[in-house]
């Protein structure tokens, strides 16, 4: 029970519970606007807003903004000591290409964030018992990580692809979904610092080849769905040969069967029920590599955004209860400019153009370079990638885990890329590991700042998921990086930075607040995000918001919308700290 | 003196003397003999040549049956000589030449035959294809085929060479114009079809080995050496890293293009580039760079027009640039979908909702046509007819229409 209450209440971030509390007040519910037109219209939201609104950090100076995001790996330095194993073996086996990811929750409520680590192992083993466990990294103090895995009962060793965290049972600690080749589990947290595997009983055991995973109240009823991406039909234990001249070779896409993806509606019982060809979302040569839960056209009900291999992506509208239509084409987000598929895997979500409309980026493979989906509102998208300058950067390159957030804060998106193929073809030339990449929004072009962002950038690595936090609760997007088979990164952001704010939520239908959107407004600035569920590839982020704000530490103004629709506006909120928002009460916002 | 000045004695002819008959019998007889040598001389002179030509022939059969081609040769010219004006001795020794494989000698004898002999047009087919493959003269080639149909347009045969020909050397203009050619008349193959969808954009593999050879035939062909090139560029290269090493000795696109400024090929090339990289400045220099009468009958330069004006505001010039483009080539994906996009996000949704559904049945049928690249016996006629019959009904095409519905309903 101390651990729950520590969730909300601050417990200290060592751990323990404190009466030097540093943890934020939390904003008391102000007056909800009932217009779901223009929340700015409420203007006098501004004057019930309490002024007890504790920083958690003391703000950083901001010096002049000349600098581009700047990151150091210190994995090592913390004791986050992890390398994903594909298992390569020589045999080229389709799985080893495409794992893994990490996620980032605090599991046991001390106010410190946590790190989840999938594993692969042998893909084919006929051991599988004696395969590596996936690792769960508790953060017992600042900057100092430990394994407890064992200690906390997430015996997990199936060959494992990525991980999808958020609180399905709303019991105040959040659940952790692994995505498999082979059944996925659900870890129920226990509360207690240990977790136990409810994946049967909860319904969720997908059988198939699953990649990424992601939560989102899809019905509206309140509680966490779960959207899981399938990609092909594959059994690495009776692999089809492929290959080249007798030389083995991952498999092509293209030449494998395609398996559907599911959709697991929460009953709020803890149990889903299979429902994604009853609900609309499925479409045709479905390969799913990547997904985004968020409000893509603005209608206050959250969409999804799938990224298939070599096939078309769909977007699925949400038309109400829970029933969705497939969009993609239509809307201009499946296919490239040019009107061709591509092989998409992970894929980032933001609003890089300061629109109010979220875009898209999606990762490709080699050669096709990645895609910006600028999204124009009611018109849907238009493929912008080679206008602001992203097409050539990306073409050598194959990516997977991608996140778009302002890292330096100088009040503009980046774009983080993990880059790394599926097979070795240096013989033929073609680079194999690569360095990721990290593009700079400096409008109306990205800039490619890789080369500027720290040594992590001149390493060539095989990288897969990539999931952002601030685990160091400095204000700032911190990531962890997965690798193939060499140590996994964390990123520390040690960006010369702007002004910044750091929202967290406490909702009264999803305790996190995934589907909440935020728009703030600071003069001119007009800035949008959105807690969205899954986006990068493979990943769970912290649940939470970071604007940027350059070099204006001017309080702002905010406009919030819970996920059940409620809009609330928050005016003169000052900058440079980070608030957790709780959702007014209905009955408070009639008080 | 009188005397000298008398008149000289004048000797008057003696009056011709009426031929009696006993003098005049031999007359008619000669006259007979003389009226009747001349047909029967003709007779005579006819029967010995037919005797020769029948003894030519029968030569030439026997000579054949031995397969003594060098005797034939030497006997089918003799008769040739005789008789010029016919196709026998020419194709007695258009076959020697062909077994003694003298090609030249082979498509000079099968030239000579006359076009009004029934028989010219299967020679020239024959002509055509030893121009082609055993001379390596592909245009030669083509110009045969062009005679051939001149002869008789229905020669499915050469309506199918000179569309392959056209298409494997990348002149899509004239190729397109004689794939029209063929639907209009019923004499399309069905591979016509697949070259009506991708006459726009199709690079084949096959290009490179194509013209390669053809290249050999002239080395300066600026028509060769771009068809060649522009595979490795767009595809080989690209997709199978063994090809890299086998094309090294191909010049670089950059390279080409500065050898051959104006070239379409070369020129949509990098356009596509340039258009992916959003460098505004560079595709309007390509678009400049199309040769005027080029560009205005080329969907490429269309789109790369469009793609400009769209990039510089002029949304209206750009859907109609595109228009353009679809009028030109109404079967290309890439304009459906670039109208659909610019017709969606103009939020004109019915027509963009038209173009979608066209651009989904184009796409479909080129990822058909893509495939074929990689295994060509795979091509499903039936379903890539009917599918192309719903998209030429959609856009209105009534010429492919009732073709196609001719080959679908006889399947």
């Amino acid at each position: 029970m101390g651990l729950l209450l520590c969730v909300f209440t601050g417990c200290g971030q060592n751990g323990s519970s404190s009466t030097q509390d540093t943890r934020p007040a939390e904003i008391k519910p102000v007056k909800a606007t009932n217009s779901q037109i223009d929340l700015s219209k409420d203007k006098d939201a501004s004057a019930e807003i309490p002024s007890v609104v504790s920083p958690r950090v003391a703000t950083k100076p901001v010096s002049r903004l000349t600098t581009f995001p700047h990151f150091e790996d210190i994995a090592e330095k913390i004791g986050v000591s992890f390398t994903y194993l594909n298992g390569a073996s020589g045999k080229s086996l389709m799985v080893e290409s495409t794992g893994g990811g990490a996620g980032w929750f605090d599991f046991d409520g001390d106010g410190l964030l946590d790190l989840y680590l999938c594993q692969g192992g042998n893909p084919a083993s006929e051991n599988r018992p004696y395969e590596p466990l996936d690792q769960l990294f508790r953060q017992i103090e600042p900057d100092r990580f430990v394994a407890v895995t064992e200690f906390a009962a997430v015996f997990e060793r199936s060959y494992g692809q990525g991980v999808a965290i958020a609180d399905f049972d709303d019991d105040g600690f959040d659940d952790v979904y692994i995505t498999n080749v082979g059944p996925n589990a659900l870890f129920k947290n226990q509360g207690d610092g240990t977790f136990i595997d409810v994946s049967s009983e909860a319904g969720v055991a997908n059988p198939l080849w699953s990649s990424s995973a992601a939560w989102g109240d899809l019905d509206g009823d309140g509680d966490l769905d779960l959207y899981v991406c399938n990609y092909v039909d594959y059994d690495p234990y009776h692999p089809i040969p492929c290959g080249n001249g007798g030389k083995p070779g991952t498999c092509h896409p293209e030449t494998m069967d395609a398996v559907p993806d599911e959709c697991y509606f929460n009953r709020g019982n803890g149990t889903f029920l299979p429902e994604a060809q009853s609900r609309g979302l499925f479409g045709p040569l479905n390969k799913a590599l990547g997904v985004v839960i968020a409000d893509m056209n603005n209608d206050g009900m959250p969409d999804v955004y799938v990224t298939n291999d070599t096939t078309p992506n769909f977007l699925f509208i949400n038309q109400g209860s829970g029933q969705f239509v497939e969009s993609g084409t239509q809307l201009g987000c499946s296919v490239s400019r040019d009107g061709l598929p591509q092989a998409s895997m992970g894929v980032a979500l933001g609003d890089f153009d300061q629109n109010g409309w979220l875009d898209l980026y999606c990762t490709h493979f080699t050669q096709e370079s990645n895609t910006l989906y600028k999204n124009l509102g009611p018109t849907g998208f238009q493929d912008v990638t080679g206008i602001v300058g992203l097409h050539a950067p990306t073409l050598k390159y194959l990516g997977f885990g991608t996140i778009m957030a302002d890292f330096n804060q100088d009040g503009h998106e980046d774009i983080f890329v993990s880059n790394g193929h599926i097979d070795d073809w240096r013989e033929s030339g073609k680079l194999w590991q690569m360095e990721p990449q990290i593009f700079s929004y400096e409008g109306p072009r990205f800039v490619d700042c890789g080369p500027m962002a720290g040594d992590f950038f001149k390493k060539t690595v095989i990288g897969r998921g990539v999931a952002r936090a601030d685990f160091d609760n400095d204000g700032d997007w911190d990531l962890a990086v997965v690798h193939q088979n060499t140590p996994t990164a964390i990123l520390r952001n040690d960006s010369s930075r702007g002004n910044w704010l750091k929202l967290r939520f406490v909702c009264t239908t999803n305790r996190r607040g995934w589907g909440t959107r935020v728009r703030l407004r600071q003069g001119d600035r007009n800035l949008v995000q959105e807690m969205a569920g899954g986006t990068s590839y493979a990943s769970a982020h912290e649940a939470a918001i970071i604007f940027g704000l350059g070099e204006n530490s001017a309080a702002v103004h905010l406009e919030i919308r819970w996920p059940d629709g409620e809009l609330q506006s928050i005016d003169d909120v000052k900058t440079n700290q980070e608030l957790v928002l709780r959702q007014p009460r209905k009955e408070d916002l009639r008080n | 003196m009188d005397a000298s000045f008398a008149r000289p004695d004048i000797e008057h002819p003696t009056p011709a003397r009426p031929l009696t008959g006993t003098r005049r019998w031999w007359i008619l007889p000669l006259a007979i003999l003389i009226a009747a040598a001349v047909p029967i001389g003709y007779l005579f002179q006819t029967v010995m040549h037919n005797r020769a030509i029948a003894a030519y022939e029968q030569q030439c059969q026997d000579l054949k049956l031995k397969k003594n081609w060098t005797e034939l040769a030497k006997v089918a010219e003799s008769w040739s000589k005789i008789e010029p004006g016919t196709a026998d001795p020419w194709l007695y020794r258009g076959e020697a030449a062909e077994e003694l494989s003298d090609w030249k000698s082979m498509i000079q004898h099968l030239d000579r035959i006359p076009r009004t002999d029934s028989r010219a047009v299967p020679a020239l087919l024959k002509k055509s294809i030893v121009e082609f493959e055993k001379l390596n003269r592909p245009f030669d080639g083509a110009r045969t085929c062009d005679q051939v149909l001149e002869l008789n347009p229905q020669v499915t045969a050469a309506h199918k060479q000179t569309v392959f020909f056209y298409m494997m050397t990348l002149q899509r203009k004239e190729a397109l114009r004689r794939v029209r050619r063929a639907i209009r008349l019923s004499r399309e193959s069905p591979e016509t079809y697949v070259f009506l969808v991708s006459v726009s954009w199709l690079n084949p593999a096959s290009l490179y080995h194509n013209n390669t050879i053809w290249l050999e035939s002239d080395p300066e062909s600026e028509i060769f050496e771009v068809a060649r090139a522009m595979p490795v560029y767009t595809t080989l290269a690209k997709n199978d890293p063994k090809h890299a090493a086998v094309v090294e000795h191909i010049p670089t696109a950059e390279k080409l293009l500065e050898k051959y400024p104006h070239n379409p090929e070369l020129l949509s090339f990098f356009i596509s580039l340039s258009i992916s990289n959003g460098e505004l400045e560079r595709v309007q220099e390509l678009v400049q760079a199309f040769p005027r009468d080029i560009g205005e009958t080329d969907p490429r330069y269309w789109r790369a027009r469009a793609w400009c004006e769209e990039a510089l505001g002029d949304v209206d010039q750009a859907e109609k640039s595109l228009r353009r483009g679809f009028a030109l080539d109404p079967y290309w994906w890439v304009i459906h979908f670039q109208l659909h996009d610019l017709l969606r996000r103009q939020q004109r949704l019915d027509d963009a909702a038209y173009f979608f559904k066209v651009y989904k049945l184009s796409k479909d049928l080129s990822t058909e046509i893509t495939s074929l690249n990689k295994s060509p016996e795979s091509l499903d006629e039936q379903n890539f007819c009917r599918k192309l019959l719903v998209l030429a009904e959609l856009i209105e095409d009534d010429e492919v229409v009732n073709t196609l519905k001719r080959r679908v309903v006889t399947q």
